[in-house]
């Protein structure tokens, strides 16, 4: 029968199927074809392994995953998501009802930050939270037990017929051949004979339940026929079991007589329970296995688990991959491990993904591939074809690249050796690093050359953290909205106004100093670690101390516990500062995004779990404290360092005068930027606090994503050009150009659909906040570039000192604009603030923000003239600008 | 229509605007061009040899 005919009478039965078991009383919303399709998936195989001949070439694409997969999964679960807006109420209902199954899905989170490859696992993670997502768009719909109904059918209908047609009609899809043995085996819509026997077991389930529950007899009954067929040519005998053991259990609990005792299925189900842990685990059942044609070591696993189970494991997060690598490199030299040789007989090691997932055997020569068309030995395995060493035309029949994916951790493996030469190592960066050897030297990952690029990807890195980070902040923003009041919001930003400025105590000064720094080594790391612990204890107790003077300013009581709660995050943060520092040195940028991005979504997780509980403003000061911890936790992983004892240092106390320099810098623009939070909170109280400050994060996250990580390569890569005034230029202007190019972008566009994004985003409640938004997006986008390009400047050419002044120079304008916007609120009512003075008031800001902005233009070219170290720096202004303006052309080597 | 519906069209009307300010204040696509020069470095891609060895070395 031809292929096509085949399909098309394929096709006519499949609908013919969905005609018999239509269900025209069920009433399923059409968001139920959302988890319909991302169970088609699920259930067969990604978008981008259909394509024939699809395969990996390097492991860096296994890490990175496929484009259009994530895109297709992106787009469904936004779909999801919107679907599930509107059925908040439900959906709440759900979360409370499954709180367990949150809190292992944050555990999973949190596992992220130890994991060897955070980026994947947050991949995966946000896969698996996939599946609850689209499990609750199910069951939230009006009819939820219809709509399992009809999810089983349309599935069941589709995949498993589809399976058929493939391993008859178009065995390039549905066939391929095993990669140790060669023998073919049926993978139909799935990747292999296990996940073959998986769709047959799932779908073939639900089709025997629908057979017993009313649905159409005959076309379950084809399904659960075609299920059988495929089970058979599969020969999955750990799903058929499970499949015959599950339709026993239909079976008999929906026997009249037994149907009605409800302890029946209880006892059906410990009964089998016993019976396979007796079985399997007590190997009481060897007997059975074999029969079943199964290794009893259950293909080695048994012994390989022996082996792992006597390693020392760290009891929470486990043994790390990495160190399991690093036991098996112990065994073999880890050029082996990672690199094939560029000719001769090339071979694959199948132990380099993850020990104890992948297959290991005692034999060293069964543990490698040889290649077909390089010719060598197969590995002999009982009752697997042998084709001969050098017989091409077979070998490339084989195609070794396709077949044999059993699992993710397998994936790893299906590195074609051929594509393995010199030039391309299947290896990442570790994560985690050890940044002082054994006489406290530190280690800099690029020496010299090739600073560009590092700095560049590193912004790669960084960028594509931050997006991350973004997103995950705007599902948070937009969640905790609508769970949230703004009084609520307002009460902890009331106090986190004051505490963040002293939380950035020791972010915001040892960080430039372990960045700027020419030399660095442990015994100077480990004196900033302990002055930055230090101040951190005690700025954590006095900020405890004057929880109650906190309250009698904004005059709410509250605010006593949240402040002594949210002391705690000052010491959290200053126990990581120092580590992070040393990464943001050494270049290891992706590691300290990654921990970031894991850390946000902690926190994220914890604040909505505990909101959707009910805990109100105490949700948000849960993620204000889960931030940090995990943030430590995470660079303490990944910065493998022990700080030592403190020792005198003469080099000690410049430092800590820079960091005071940085840190008085960043207070002065702290308050200048932050003023508005003081003084609103403290004369309109919580609510419109609120309102103000959710519409400021949302203009200013975006901006954030693009400066912050710009401003940690910038002034690490600057820094390092200090002494080359042309190279300092280029870099400086090209950044500013970019940052003026997005940021001011951004800035317009928000002020134009500020409103409406405000409405979209934090629904209902929350309109107040559009007007804030509107106005302040293009005034703060522009003052922004300036704000932190400046900054670099300062920064990398060791003059911390002039940024604070800048600072001082700033906030005072900046105070008056606030101290002009109080006044008008404290005389007019709420109507008059929100209209007229504001409009006045803002057609004053702009004319001084355009003549600021020329005084930044000229201060900008100022330093890049001038970036030498001065010490006679502050002289009087007049001075500073006459002695140091030159043209351009004048400029040389300092 | 919707918020979401406004900010969409909002968004792509000023996106389009602003870009093509951008054309005519610059004279030439190079502002893009150079922004979408510096995405296409920060691509993370497969590392060099050089790159493994220091990282194994190190």
């Amino acid at each position: 029968v031809p292929p096509t005919l085949a399909t098309v009478v394929f096709i006519a039965g499949i609908l013919m199927m969905f005609r018999l078991d239509r269900e025209p009383h069920a009433r399923v919303s059409r968001a139920l074809w959302i988890p319909t399709v991302w169970m088609l998936i699920a259930g067969s195989r990604m978008i981008s392994e259909w394509r024939v001949g699809a395969e990996i070439d390097s492991p860096d694409q296994y890490f990175e995953g496929s484009p259009i997969d994530r895109l297709v999964l992106t787009g469904l679960l936004a779909a999801a998501v919107a679907v599930l807006v509107p059925r908040a109420r439900a959906a709440e209902v759900f979360l409370r009802r499954n709180a367990p199954i949150l809190l292992f899905f944050a555990f999973c989170g949190a596992s992220v930050i130890w994991s060897d490859y955070p980026g994947v696992s947050f991949k995966r993670w946000t896969k698996a939270l996939g599946d609850v997502v689209m499990v609750m768009v199910v069951l939230t719909d009006p009819d939820p037990s219809a709509a399992i109904r009809r999810l089983f059918a349309r599935t069941s209908f589709l995949l498993i017929p589809a399976s058929v047609l493939l391993v008859k009609y178009y065995p390039e899809w549905g066939r391929g051949y095993d990669r140790w043995t060669w023998t073919p085996y049926y993978g139909g819509v799935a990747i292999g004979k296990n996940g073959l026997g998986y769709v047959c077991l799932i779908f073939g389930l639900a089709s025997l339940w629908r057979l017993f529950d009313g649905g159409s007899r005959i076309a379950h009954g084809i399904v659960v026929a075609m299920a059988l067929w495929l089970f058979w040519i599969a020969d999955s005998a750990t799903s058929f079991a499970c499949f015959f053991i599950g339709g026993a259990l239909l079976a008999i609990t929906m026997l009249p007589g037994l149907a009605r005792v409800p302890s029946t299925p209880h006892l059906v189900t410990g009964g089998i329970a016993v019976t396979v842990f007796t079985v399997v685990l007590l190997n009481a059942g060897t007997g059975l296995i074999a029969s079943m044609g199964r290794d009893t070591t259950l293909t080695g696993r048994t012994e390989l688990w022996e082996t792992v189970l006597k390693m020392t494991v760290d009891p929470l997060p486990g043994r790390r991959i990495r160190e399991l690598l690093a036991w098996e490199a112990s065994r073999k030299s880890l050029g082996d491990l990672l690199v094939a040789p560029a000719a001769g007989p090339q071979r694959v090691s199948r132990d380099l993904p993850e020990p104890g997932l992948g297959r290991r055997t005692r034999d060293r020569d069964r543990d490698c591939l040889w290649i077909p068309q390089c010719g060598g030995p197969f590995p002999q395995r009982s009752g697997g074809r042998q084709p001969g060493p050098r017989d091409p035309g077979r070998c490339a029949d084989l195609q070794p690249d396709r077949g044999g994916i059993q699992d993710d951790a397998s994936r790893l493996d299906r590195v074609p050796a051929r594509r393995l030469g010199a030039s391309r190592v299947p290896v990442l960066p570790p994560m985690s690093m050890t940044p002082f050897d054994d006489n406290g030297t530190f280690h800099p990952v690029a020496p010299g050359a090739g600073l560009r690029r590092l700095a560049v990807r590193g912004a790669g890195f960084t960028v594509l953290g931050q997006s991350l980070g973004f997103v995950i902040q705007m599902v948070a923003t937009v969640v905790l909205a609508r769970l949230i009041t703004p009084a609520d919001f307002g009460l902890v930003i009331m106090v986190t106004t004051f505490s963040l400025l002293l939380v950035n105590f020791g972010l915001n000064g040892f960080t430039e100093v372990v960045l700027q720094r020419e030399k660095m080594d442990a015994r100077i790391a480990s004196n900033l670690f302990w002055i930055a612990a230090g101040s951190g204890l005690l700025l954590t107790l006095a900020f405890a101390g004057a929880a109650p003077l906190v309250a009698r300013f904004y005059g709410d009581a509250r605010l006593i516990g949240v402040t002594r709660a949210l002391s705690a995050t000052i010491l959290l943060t200053s126990l990581s500062v120092v580590h992070l520092a040393l990464l943001r040195r050494a270049m290891r940028f992706a590691a300290v995004s990654t921990n970031d991005m894991a850390a946000r979504a902690v926190a994220v997780a914890a604040s909505i779990l505990l909101a959707i509980l009910g805990w109100g403003y105490w949700a948000l000061v849960a993620a204000a404290i889960a931030l940090p911890l995990a943030t430590c936790a995470g660079a303490w992983l990944t910065c493998r360092w022990v700080p030592r004892a403190p020792a005198r240092d003469p080099e000690t106390l410049p430092m800590i005068r820079f960091a005071l320099n940085v840190y008085g810098r960043f207070t002065a623009n702290y308050l200048t930027w932050n003023m508005g939070s003081f003084l609103l909170g403290w004369r309109f109280g919580a609510a419109p606090l609120g309102f103000y400050k959710r519409a400021y994060d949302l203009f200013i996250l975006p901006l954030n994503q693009l400066s912050s990580p710009l401003t940690n390569v910038a002034v690490s890569a600057l820094s390092r050009l200090a002494h080359d005034p042309v190279q300092y230029r280029r870099y400086f202007l090209s950044a500013l150009s970019t940052l003026a190019f997005i940021g001011m972008g951004i800035g317009a566009g928000l002020t134009l659909a500020g409103r409406d994004l405000i409405l979209f985003l934090l629904g209902p409640g929350w309109e107040e906040a559009g007007p804030h938004l509107s106005r302040s997006s293009v005034r703060a986008s522009a003052s922004c570039c300036c704000y932190y390009t400046h900054g670099w400047i300062h920064l990398s050419i060791g003059r911390a000192d002039r940024g604070f002044w800048w600072g001082l120079v700033e906030g005072r304008r900046h105070r008056r604009v606030h101290r002009d916007r109080a006044s008008v609120g404290t005389r007019g009512d709420r109507r008059r603030l929100g209209r007229l003075p504001l409009a006045a008031h803002d057609s004053i800001a702009v004319v001084r923000g355009t003549t600021g902005l020329a005084r930044y233009g000229v201060c900008h070219r100022s330093c890049l003239e001038v970036h030498r170290p001065r010490r006679d720096w502050p002289a009087s202004s007049r001075q500073y600008w006459s002695g140091r303006f030159r043209s351009t052309s004048r400029l040389g080597p300092p | 229509m919707s918020a979401l519906m406004r900010v969409v069209a909002i968004a792509i009307v000023f996106t389009t605007l602003y870009l093509l300010a951008v054309v005519i204040v610059h004279r030439g696509l190079e502002p893009i061009r150079q922004v979408l020069r510096l995405a296409g470095h920060m691509r993370p891609r497969r590392p060099s040899i050089e790159r493994v060895q220091l990282l194994t070395s190190a």
